[in-house]
C-alpha cells in the first residue's frame, strides 16, 4: 500500500498539495486534471523526482528521502521515451541489468514479459522504428519486469490513435491483478479514466477537489471543476429552492429548470449534453424554445448548439437538425445535477 | 615534426579533459540552479572575451609567482612554466568553453524524463549520466572534443607567456603555432609560409580522418 501524507512542494509559481491518498494492492488510481492542474508533479514526487515536504509510505516504510533508484516505483513517461541505443530486447533489460540479474534469466523474463505483452517479435528490432502503440507496450514491459511495488503512468495513452489505444487499455485493466502492483495513471481524458479506474482522485490547482469510485464521481460530482473534467457541458448558475420532493432552480437569465434532487440555495445546475433531447414537439421537463446555432459531426451523432434565452446549450443528438432552426429543447429533470456553489 | 608532435600531445590532452569533465561539469550547468551559476558561466566565457596573454599571466601568477598559492606549488614540484602541464592548463582553460556549451546544449536537448525513467528502474545518477545521457549525446561530445582539439592546436597568446618552450624527447621544443611565429620573426614571410602549409595539411587530414570515423561510427549505431 502507498501512503501520501500531507505532501505539498513549491516549483516556481506552482503549488502542489497538501495531498493526501493512498493506494491499495492491486488497485487501478486515476488522476484526473485538466492540463497544469499538477497531475505530473504529483506523480514525480512520488517517483521521487522533487524532494516534498510531507511523508511518501510504501508498505509501512517511510520512503520520503529515498532516490528515485531506492523506492520500487518505477516511472512510465507520457512521451514514447526509450534508451534508443539499446534495441528493444536492450531496453526490457534494463532494470534487470541493473540489478545484477544473470544474463540467461535475463532472456528468459525478457522473453516472457514481451509475449504477455505482445512484442515478443519486436525483442531485435531498435526502438526507433516501434510505433506508438509498440513503444508503450515497450515502456510497458520494461517496467513491469523490474517487479514494482508502485506503477505510474503520465497519461500513457495521450499520443496513441483510437484503435491502439483501444488494445493498450486492455492491457492496462489487466496489470494491476495480472503483476499484484498498484497502478497510478494521471490523464485529463474522463472516459479513459471511467473505463479503468477503480478509484478516481479529481485534482485542480495543485490539490485533490474530489475522490471517489468513478460511477459517483462521473454522476455526482460535488465541485464545479470535476463536473467541467467529466463532461457536464452545460452548468449554468442559480438558485435552487426546493418543495420537499425536487427543486426548482431560478437561473440568472431568468430560465427555470426543475431538478429531481432536493436542495435549496445557490447552485451550479449540470447537464451532461447526452441526456439533452432535441425535438421540433413539446412534452417534457423542462421544455425551452431554441434556435439551432451550430452543428458538428460526432462519432455517436451530431454535436448540436442551440441558443436559448441567451444560453448556450450543448446537446449530442441522433438527428442532424439545421442551423437556424427553430426547435424544443427538453432537460428531463433526473439529468439535472446540483452542485452548491460553496 | 617534433613541434607538430607537441602541439598535437598538448591539443589531444585539452579535448579528452573536455570530455572527460566537461560533459559532467555541462550537464551541472543544463540540469541544475545553484548561487553564483551566473559567476560561473561568466568564467566558462572568459577565455572568448579577453586577450589569451591574459590568460598566460593569470597562470603565471598562480602557479609560479611568489604571491598567493605560488609557493606552495613551486615547493611541491608543481612547475607550470615551460612544461607540458603548463601548456596543457593553459589550452584547457582556453579551449574549454566551446565545448562545454556544446555538451550544455546537447544536454537540454535530452528529455529529463528518459533520466527519471532510468532513475525509477534504479539507475543510480551516474549509470544513468554514463548509460542513457551520454550515448544520447555523443556526437555533440565528438564534435565538442575535436572543437577543444582545434581550438588548443590553434593557441599562441598564452603559450607565449606559459610554455614557449616545453621539454619533450630531451630537447626543448616549441608548439608549433609558436613556432611558425619564430619563422615569420626569423625567416620572414616565405620561412613562415612553408611550416604553415604543413601544419594546416596535417590538420586538415586529422580532420577528414576524424569525421570519417564519425561517420562510419553514426551508420553502426543507426
Amino acid at each position: 500500500m502507498l501512503k501520501l501524507i500531507d505532501i505539498s512542494l513549491t516549483l516556481g509559481n506552482f503549488n502542489l498539495g497538501p495531498i493526501n491518498l493512498s493506494v491499495n494492492p492491486q488497485e487501478y488510481l486515476i488522476v484526473i486534471g485538466r492540463t497544469g492542474s499538477g497531475k505530473t508533479t504529483l506523480l514525480k514526487t512520488i517517483a521521487g523526482a522533487y524532494s516534498s515536504k510531507g511523508r511518501v509510505i510504501l508498505e509501512e516504510q517511510d520512503i520520503t528521502d529515498e532516490p528515485p533508484e531506492k523506492r520500487s516505483i518505477v516511472y512510465v513517461s507520457q512521451a514514447f521515451v526509450s534508451f534508443d541505443h539499446l534495441d528493444v530486447n536492450g531496453n526490457i533489460e534494463f532494470g534487470l541489468r541493473i540489478r545484477n540479474v544473470p544474463k540467461e534469466e535475463r532472456v528468459l523474463l525478457a522473453r516472457q514479459i514481451a509475449a504477455e505483452l505482445g512484442i515478443e517479435y519486436l525483442l531485435n528490432r531498435s526502438t526507433r522504428t516501434l510505433s506508438g502503440g509498440e513503444q508503450q507496450r515497450v515502456s510497458l514491459a520494461r517496467a513491469l519486469v523490474t517487479n514494482p511495488k508502485v506503477l505510474l503512468l503520465d497519461e500513457p495513452l495521450s499520443m496513441l490513435d483510437p484503435e491502439t489505444k483501444r488494445t493498450i487499455i486492455r492491457i492496462l485493466k489487466t496489470i494491476p491483478a495480472r503483476y499484484n502492483v498498484p497502478v497510478i495513471h494521471v490523464t485529463h481524458e474522463w472516459d479513459e479514466a471511467y473505463m479503468l479506474a477503480d478509484q478516481i482522485e479529481v485534482m485542480d490547482q495543485g490539490k485533490i477537489i474530489e475522490a471517489g469510485v468513478p460511477e459517483d464521481i462521473f454522476n455526482q460530482p460535488t465541485n464545479y471543476h470535476t463536473a467541467r473534467l467529466v463532461g457536464f457541458e452545460n452548468i449554468f448558475k442559480g438558485e435552487a429552492s426546493s418543495n420537499g420532493l425536487e427543486s426548482e432552480v431560478q437561473l440568472e437569465n431568468g430560465l427555470r429548470l426543475t431538478s429531481s434532487m432536493n436542495y435549496s440555495g445557490s447552485v451550479y445546475a449540470c447537464i451532461r449534453p447526452e441526456k439533452i433531447k432535441i425535438s421540433n414537439n413539446q412534452g417534457g421537463d423542462n421544455d425551452l424554445g431554441g434556435k439551432i446555432e451550430e452543428v458538428f459531426r460526432e462519432q455517436y451523432g451530431y454535436r448540436t448548439i442551440v441558443s436559448a434565452r441567451k444560453f448556450e446549450i450543448t446537446a449530442i443528438t441522433k438527428d442532424k437538425f439545421v442551423k437556424g432552426e427553430t426547435v424544443t429543447v427538453t432537460i428531463p429533470k433526473e439529468s439535472v445535477h446540483l452542485i452548491p456553489t460553496k | 615534426m617534433d613541434s607538430i608532435e607537441v602541439t598535437f600531445i598538448i591539443a589531444s590532452a585539452a579535448a579528452a579533459f573536455a570530455v572527460i569533465v566537461g560533459t559532467p561539469f555541462a550537464y551541472l550547468l543544463a540540469r541544475h540552479e545553484f548561487r553564483f551559476k551566473e559567476v560561473v558561466d561568466a568564467i566558462i566565457d572568459l577565455p572568448i572575451m579577453i586577450p589569451h596573454v591574459i590568460v598566460g599571466i593569470m597562470i603565471v601568477l598562480a602557479f609560479a609567482s611568489s604571491s598567493g598559492l605560488s609557493p606552495f606549488f613551486q615547493a611541491i614540484g608543481f612547475n607550470v612554466i615551460d612544461t607540458f602541464l603548463g601548456a596543457i592548463i593553459a589550452v584547457i582553460f582556453l579551449s574549454a568553453t566551446y565545448p562545454i556549451r556544446i555538451f550544455e546544449g546537447a544536454i537540454r536537448q535530452v528529455d529529463p524524463d528518459i533520466e527519471l525513467t532510468a532513475r525509477t528502474l534504479g539507475a543510480t545518477p551516474q549509470f544513468t549520466f554514463i548509460h542513457v545521457v551520454i550515448p544520447k549525446i555523443w556526437r555533440s561530445v565528438a564534435n565538442g572534443a575535436i572543437i577543444a582539439w582545434a581550438r588548443a592546436v590553434a593557441e599562441v597568446g598564452a603559450l607565449l607567456v606559459v610554455a614557449y618552450y616545453v621539454l619533450f624527447n630531451g630537447s626543448l621544443d616549441t608548439p608549433s603555432s609558436i613556432y611558425i611565429y619564430e619563422a615569420y620573426e626569423g625567416l620572414g614571410l616565405a620561412g613562415a609560409l612553408k611550416f604553415s602549409a604543413a601544419l594546416v595539411v596535417v590538420i586538415f587530414a586529422f580532420f577528414i580522418v576524424y569525421r570519417v570515423i564519425l561517420k562510419y561510427a553514426r551508420k553502426k549505431k543507426t
